[in-house]
């Protein structure tokens, strides 16, 4: 939820640098007071980023990369988190839709529900995945009589995955869609359209910087998921463990690898940040 | 309208800090239960243990306090190997207790803890814990037979990560099974080939097995003293292997007199037999140092740093 605000809050600055750039202007030189009270905050907030990069040893960082525990979580965080943010568009975006396109009871708690996840600690989200999927839980145990079994798989850390990450993009998702109006869509309609025409012309084009912006926010929170997976997937190199369980795991067996992973993983986070803030701009 | 909102809110953000509360109070009853009996002006001395000290520790620490000694006893239970690599970081800690030597080691090697201050005080070996497990009995007998069927396909194990010492003596097991010709590489691969994860202490080996989601796994055998849930297979002699566990004073140590104390307690009889209840071995422990008050060595190194 603290991402869904901060997108919120980006939109908003840049709805009014965009409507009013004049007058930002001429807010433009704040006191120097102000900018004395901002240093500790910016101060805490990069230090440790920094001293992360001072310890690693970038020229030997690929040598590190290159190992086949490193290279192992790399692979499988990409190929899992791919795959848990490909889930979402197909799952979410409904979901999204009908939050936008009806009005039906309930749809409040619902509502309130999509934010849940995100607002859980990860461990809490694992130990619910372990008791709905694991091998005794709530469905889990029907699939194990049935012989499959989801946990200490990959498919554990996809779940994993999808139930923290999803709601990000489901919350972007129904925010954009909202934009694009049903009275559109109608006129669309009334012009001949059929409706996976007005969808894809109309509907998706309209809110497709939000829609691109949480689907990014869904697979970097996909990406650096840690809790649930350690708990519903376990750890096991090249099948559940992901650059994140890497990271931890390898901070007393090779913390030179764990580094590396670490300052990719940031690396990673800062350009995805990046990518979001310009695509939110574009919608200004 | 804003007066009846008000307690709504309140309401709100209590039910709120609960919820967010309750595992951070989950997380911290270690800290919390040691307290229960001293006063708020009593020293806090910080003991880092390993996780399979979690239980034992907990007790021992009440037993201390009853014994009259006003020390406030927090505990930073985790692998031995975090704790290690916390020390190494310059965690604050007044001991450290480890599940294995390699892991005292790294914390001497990084200058926490002094070498002559390092004494065994339990010994640990490994067995095979497991659910509604592979095996019915675990006579002697049958213990090979049994042990047999950890290499076989469709079976889900739990083991250690290699960093964390139950997962260096699990592998150790493995290659003494390996040469062993009632075994042989066979079983290490086989068993290998079973391992669906590798956590990072006992106690999450334990958890997955509690809920049922792995079949076995390897553990302490102190893990399973007093444990219903979880049934036992004996490990053979000859396969097994010896953990000794080392405890330290840390160089720093504000406060060195009680934590000094606290090692001193798990030396003496009442301390002792707390250690043997939960399923530890003391034979291991040196001749001289069951004799030696481990105190006395802390204080030479006070003087010493005088």
């Amino acid at each position: 939820m603290r991402t869904t605000e901060a997108a919120e809050a980006m939109r908003l600055t840049v709805d009014r640098t965009d409507g009013d750039q004049r007058a930002s202007r001429r807010f433009s030189r704040p006191g120097i007071a102000l900018v004395w009270s901002a240093v500790p905050m910016v101060l805490f907030l990069t230090l440790p980023l920094l001293a992360l990069i001072w310890r690693t040893e970038l020229t030997e960082i690929s040598a590190h990369l290159a190992q086949p525990v490193a290279r192992r979580a790399i692979v499988l965080s990409l190929w899992t988190s791919a795959t848990a943010t490909a889930l979402t568009i197909a799952l979410g975006t409904p979901l999204a839709l009908l939050m936008t396109r009806r009005q039906f009871r309930g749809r409040r708690a619902l509502d309130t529900l999509i934010d849940l996840p995100t607002v859980l600690p990860p461990a809490v989200a694992g130990l619910a995945l372990l008791m709905a999927f694991g091998r005794r839980g709530l469905v889990g145990q029907s699939l194990s009589v049935a012989g499959i079994e989801i946990a200490f798989t990959s498919l554990a850390v996809i779940f994993a995955q999808l139930f923290v990450a999803s709601p990000y993009y489901i919350r972007a998702a129904i925010g954009g869609l909202s934009r694009s109006s049903a009275a559109l869509e109608e006129a669309a309609a009334l012009d001949g359209a059929d409706s996976r025409q007005v969808f894809r012309y109309v509907t998706v084009p309209l809110a497709r910087a939000s829609l691109l912006g949480g689907l990014v926010m869904t697979w970097a929170r996909a990406l650096g998921d840690f809790g649930a997976t350690i708990l519903f997937a376990g750890n096991y190199p090249g099948r559940t463990q992901t650059m994140p369980l890497a990271i931890y795991i390898g901070f007393e067996l090779d913390l030179d690898v764990a580094l590396a992973l670490s300052v990719v993983l940031m690396g990673t986070a800062f350009a995805i940040l990046l990518l979001v803030k310009w695509l939110l701009g574009r919608t200004g | 309208m804003q007066n009846r909102a008000l307690p709504r809110v309140h309401t709100l953000i209590a039910a709120v800090a609960i919820l967010l509360g309750s595992p951070l109070l989950g997380a911290c009853s270690a800290p919390a239960s040691g307290g229960e009996s001293s006063s708020a002006e009593s020293p806090v001395v910080t003991v880092f243990a390993a996780a399979s000290l979690t239980d034992v520790f907990r007790e021992a620490s009440r037993l201390f306090s009853d014994s009259g000694h006003r020390v406030n006893i927090v505990f930073n239970f985790a692998g031995s190997q975090h704790l290690a690599g916390q020390l190494r970081e310059g965690a604050y800690a007044d001991v450290f207790a480890s599940a294995d030597e390699t892991q005292m080691q790294a914390a001497i090697d990084a200058g926490r803890v002094e070498k002559t201050n390092v004494t065994t005080f339990v010994c640990n070996r490994l067995v095979v814990g497991y659910g509604r497990g592979p095996a019915e009995n675990s006579s002697v007998a049958a213990e090979v037979i049994s042990l047999l069927k950890l290499a076989e396909p469709g079976l889900k194990i739990v083991v250690g990560a290699e960093a964390a010492p139950i997962g260096r003596y699990t592998r150790q097991f493995l290659s003494k099974a390996a040469r062993d010709s009632r075994f042989g590489p066979e079983f290490r691969a086989g068993f290998e080939a079973n391992i669906v994860s590798e956590e990072q202490s006992v106690r999450s080996i334990l958890s997955k097995l509690q809920l049922g989601e792995a079949d076995a796994g390897i553990v302490y055998a102190s893990d399973l003293a007093g444990e219903t849930e979880l049934q036992s297979m004996e490990i053979p002699f000859d396969l097994n292997v010896s953990a000794f566990y080392p405890i330290a004073l840390i160089r720093d140590s504000a406060h060195r007199e009680q934590a000094g104390a606290f090692i001193s307690f798990l030396f003496s009889e009442e301390g002792t037999a707390a250690l043997e209840a939960q399923g530890f071995s003391t034979e291991c422990r040196a001749g001289e140092s069951a004799n030696v008050s481990p105190v006395s060595s802390v204080e030479s190194s006070d003087h010493a740093n005088d």
